[in-house]
């Protein structure tokens, strides 16, 4: 069980991966709260165009990702306010247009290191010291900011046609939220990869809206599921050599099943004890 | 009925005064050169088909719309610093009861403008919380999720989170729709307690007989203001049709007047 700690590799992986997995679950509260499940998706597919950008400029991966990622959520919010466009049409609209520009540069310029199958599925084997301090920073940036904003991105998230007339800055707490979810998705592609970022970021708040109906506790419970999802999720992609990416969301996905099982046995154990009336 | 008589108020110095405010939402014009004056003390219903400007009249009070013509004196002044501590509560339906909040929590959210610097809520915003709960009858929910209490609690919650802060003007969104007679009857006497507290309140509905009937003033808007005063005054057929845009019918019982729709135009009936 801890041979792989043998290896410096795993672990920064494992250490990055847990990481990951608490962040994507404290951040995916607040993106499964606004309904808004599929921007984790959609920033993602941006992010690699950004990725593609970065690297033909020769600017650092991580600040052009991160800006190209915080411009496109930006951009998302404008387009979705106008009345006729909804927030899933122009988060379609946006990052596959973002991807497509990836895409397209990958297939015009040669001489990419960065394995693409990394980009898509994540890759375990590639996490440096440089990424892990990375997600480090980030991790602790997200925890300040949620922490200071406490009740402000609370009273947004649960009430944002009001918050504004009692006082709230709903243009700057969107743009912050922005700012954090480009970050969480830029420090987490390479674990997970582009197309596997949506459900790591969904899955553990749904499972923990399951188990409870305070908002306090379902951060807790989102962020431990997510933190365990990533630790064990990185351990079967070690075992069974498959990309860390499916085997953190496959293992989400079991935890998923579990806990719709268990709601549905407690929903039926509720019901019988209610009296037939 | 809440009040016999209209409130005596003289024009001196107005809690809100209108003169001749155009206000804009997306450069379309809602309401156009409205002259109105609300005075402490004031119980005031708008009355208006969906669409007529009654919630921006709402936000034109709180400052939140396009104002490109007219002046808007708020206790007298035109600064933002004689504002008066307004109370804000929204339609129910604008409202996510199925999000994991506690009714303590969303009172709360109305102290959020209060200790800006200070992440959570303070102990003074929690003893606030508590004394309003304890006033408004939902001390004993206070812990439960928001989506467990029934279509009045829900109000309530929403009533004390406009009341948290002891506002001098308490504007109100639709307080009544969608829900029960008795319930409604439990919220206007509430309301009529807080105005007895000297809450100015203005309180936009579309339940002309068992809501405006009852209260002193009632302001009828269709982009302009209609008509403005006591119901006995204001529920007339020729004014009522002109801010409906319907043929509506008038008649009395014990005194009070009762409105009745006319559906399909009441071709038959008599104005």
């Amino acid at each position: 069980m801890f041979l792989p700690f043998e290896y410096d590799f795993f672990v920064r992986a494992i250490i990055a991966g847990t990481l990951v997995g608490a962040l994507c679950g404290l951040i995916g509260v607040y993106v499964v709260l606004r309904r808004m499940a599929y921007i984790g998706h959609g920033l993602a597919h941006s992010i690699f165009g950004g990725a593609v950008v970065s690297y033909i400029m020769s600017i650092n991966f991580f600040i052009g990702a991160s800006l190209w990622g915080f411009l496109s959520a930006v951009l998302i919010t404008f387009t979705s306010r106008k009345k006729n466009i909804s927030t899933d049409s122009s988060i379609g609209i946006i990052t596959t247009a973002s991807f497509a520009l990836g895409v397209a540069l990958i297939s015009r310029y040669s001489g990419f290191t960065r394995s693409f199958d990394a980009a898509l599925f994540g890759n375990i084997l590639g996490i440096n010291a440089l990424e892990l301090y990375s997600v480090i920073f980030v991790v602790i940036l997200v925890s300040i900011v949620v922490t200071l904003c406490y009740k402000y991105l609370l009273f947004t998230t649960f009430d944002p046609e009001n918050s504004e007339y009692y006082g709230v800055h709903t243009g700057l707490l969107d743009g912050i939220f922005s700012l954090i979810l480009a970050a969480t998705v830029v420090v987490s592609l390479q674990i997970l990869g582009v197309t596997m970022i949506a459900a790591t970021i969904v899955i553990p708040p749904v499972i923990a809206r399951m188990l409870t109906n305070d908002f306090n506790k379902m951060m807790v419970i989102s962020v431990t599921t997510g933190a365990f999802c990533g630790l064990i999720g990185l351990y079967i992609s070690f075992y069974l050599d498959i990309s860390s990416g499916p085997a953190v969301v496959l293992f989400s996905s079991f935890l998923f099943i579990l806990s719709l099982i268990y709601s549905a046995i407690k929903e039926r154990l509720l019901f019988k004890r209610e009296p037939h009336l | 009925m809440l009040h016999e008589e209209p409130h005596k108020y003289t024009d001196n110095n107005p809690i809100v005064r209108f003169a001749d405010v155009t206000s804009t939402i997306s450069g379309k014009i809602v309401l156009d050169k409205i002259d109105l004056s609300i005075n402490r003390g004031d119980f005031v219903a708008l009355l208006g088909p969906s669409g007529s400007g009654k919630t921006t009249l709402l936000r034109t009070i709180m400052g939140f719309t396009n104002v490109p013509n007219g002046k808007i004196f708020m206790s007298g002044e035109t600064v933002d610093s004689a504002r008066p501590i307004i109370g804000y509560m929204p339609q129910m339906s604008s409202i996510n009861w199925s999000f994991p909040i506690t009714v303590e929590q969303t009172v709360l959210m109305g102290t959020i403008s209060k200790n800006k610097l200070y992440p959570w809520f303070s102990k003074r915003a929690k003893k606030a919380a508590f004394e309003i709960m304890e006033r408004m009858g939902i001390i004993d929910v206070r812990s439960n999720h928001v989506s467990e209490l029934s279509g009045g609690q829900k109000q309530r919650v929403l009533l004390s989170r406009s009341l948290i802060n002891n506002p001098h003007l308490l504007l109100l969104d639709e307080p009544t729709t969608g829900i029960d007679i008795k319930t409604r009857d439990e919220v206007m006497h509430l309301l009529h307690e807080v105005n007895h507290q000297d809450v100015t309140i203005i309180m936009a509905t579309h339940e002309i007989n068992a809501v405006a009937a009852h209260l002193p003033r009632v302001i009828c808007l269709n982009k302009n203001i209609i008509a403005d005063g006591a119901p006995k005054d204001v529920f007339t057929v020729d004014i009522l049709t002109e801010t409906y845009g319907a043929p509506i019918h008038v008649t009395r019982y014990k005194g009070l007047p009762i409105v009745a729709e006319s559906p399909h135009g009441f071709n038959g009936m008599k104005r």
